[in-house]
């Protein structure tokens, strides 16, 4: 196989491997025995760490593409900070709807005002701003560069979501991965949940070939219609022409 | 169990759908470049 029959090939060889993954996820997380306290509503743990886990991920992925893009001014940072964005606000959007369907049979209602709850949605909602800011500037350089200064704040928020369980008192457990002291889990419950974490991470890098290969074509195209067209704006405005004495003051 | 096949459904239902909007976005991106060039 030639090197270009191979990079062409690649992304289904991952495509295939991200479904199949994504199915035996579930699989483990169905099959896998309840837990002791809660019973079948902790199922949702396989779910909601891998797409909380994937969301810190996406906004770290798009924290280093926007600190790229800045140093460097190559668009190919910038394609790997929107990918990454877009499939983060995904997967944020994800962990907040099943932590929802989670919280309901558990604490009683689907949303509280609690620390770790309300920091995520915030988090939610500066990257839906990420996005919408950048439909708002045509020019993919300017487009670029502010967008960037957005993802770099942004990724201020990463630590205050992931450490507000243990900051401040909330209704919300502490964090099942990455904390400080060993995990508070039982042996087949942590092989289900790795799974869904690496079955998760696989369609990232998956969906993120796809969405990067997207932000090429859209600056390819973007080009070919300035080469074609012209500025889209701004040429049909002209500064008035003042005539001496015709003024009318 | 009704709540885990509800978030299970509502999870990989909000997958497949991102999956399906990502795929027509890139193939008439791909259109619209082949027609232009």
């Amino acid at each position: 196989m030639t090197d270009a029959a191979s990079r062409r090939s690649f992304p289904r060889w991952l495509d295939i491997v991200a479904v199949l993954g994504v199915a035996a996820a579930l699989g483990f997380a169905l099959l896998t025995p309840a837990e002791r306290t809660q019973g079948t509503p902790a199922r949702m743990l396989y779910l909601h760490v891998p797409s909380i886990w994937l969301a810190y991920v996406a906004f770290v992925v798009t924290l280093a593409g926007s600190v790229a893009y800045l140093a460097t001014r190559r668009m190919h940072w910038d394609h790997l900070a929107v990918s990454s964005a877009e499939i983060g606000v995904v997967f944020t959007g994800i962990a907040i709807v099943d932590g929802m369907i989670w919280a309901k049979p558990i604490w009683g209602v689907y949303w509280t005002w609690d620390a770790r709850l309300t920091l995520t949605a915030v988090m939610f909602f500066v990257y839906l701003g990420y996005l919408a800011l950048r439909r708002t500037i045509p020019d993919p350089p300017a487009r670029a560069g502010r967008a960037a200064i957005l993802g770099i704040v942004g990724a201020f928020q990463i630590p205050l979501v992931h450490f507000s369980v243990m900051w401040w008192r909330t209704l919300h457990q502490p964090p099942t991965l990455l904390r400080p002291d060993d995990m508070q889990i039982d042996g087949p419950l942590l092989a289900a949940l790795w799974i869904g974490v690496a079955a998760f991470t696989v369609l990232y890098v998956a969906l993120m070939r796809h969405r990067m290969e997207l932000a090429r074509i859209e600056l390819v195209s973007y080009g070919e219609a300035i080469a074609t067209v012209g500025p889209v704006a701004g040429d049909a405005v002209a500064a008035p022409e003042v005539t001496a004495g015709r003024s009318g003051l | 169990m009704k709540w885990v096949i509800l978030g299970y459904t509502v999870t990989y239902g909000a997958l497949a759908g991102y999956v399906a909007s990502l795929t027509v976005r890139l193939r008439n991106a791909r259109g619209r470049l082949a027609e232009k060039q």
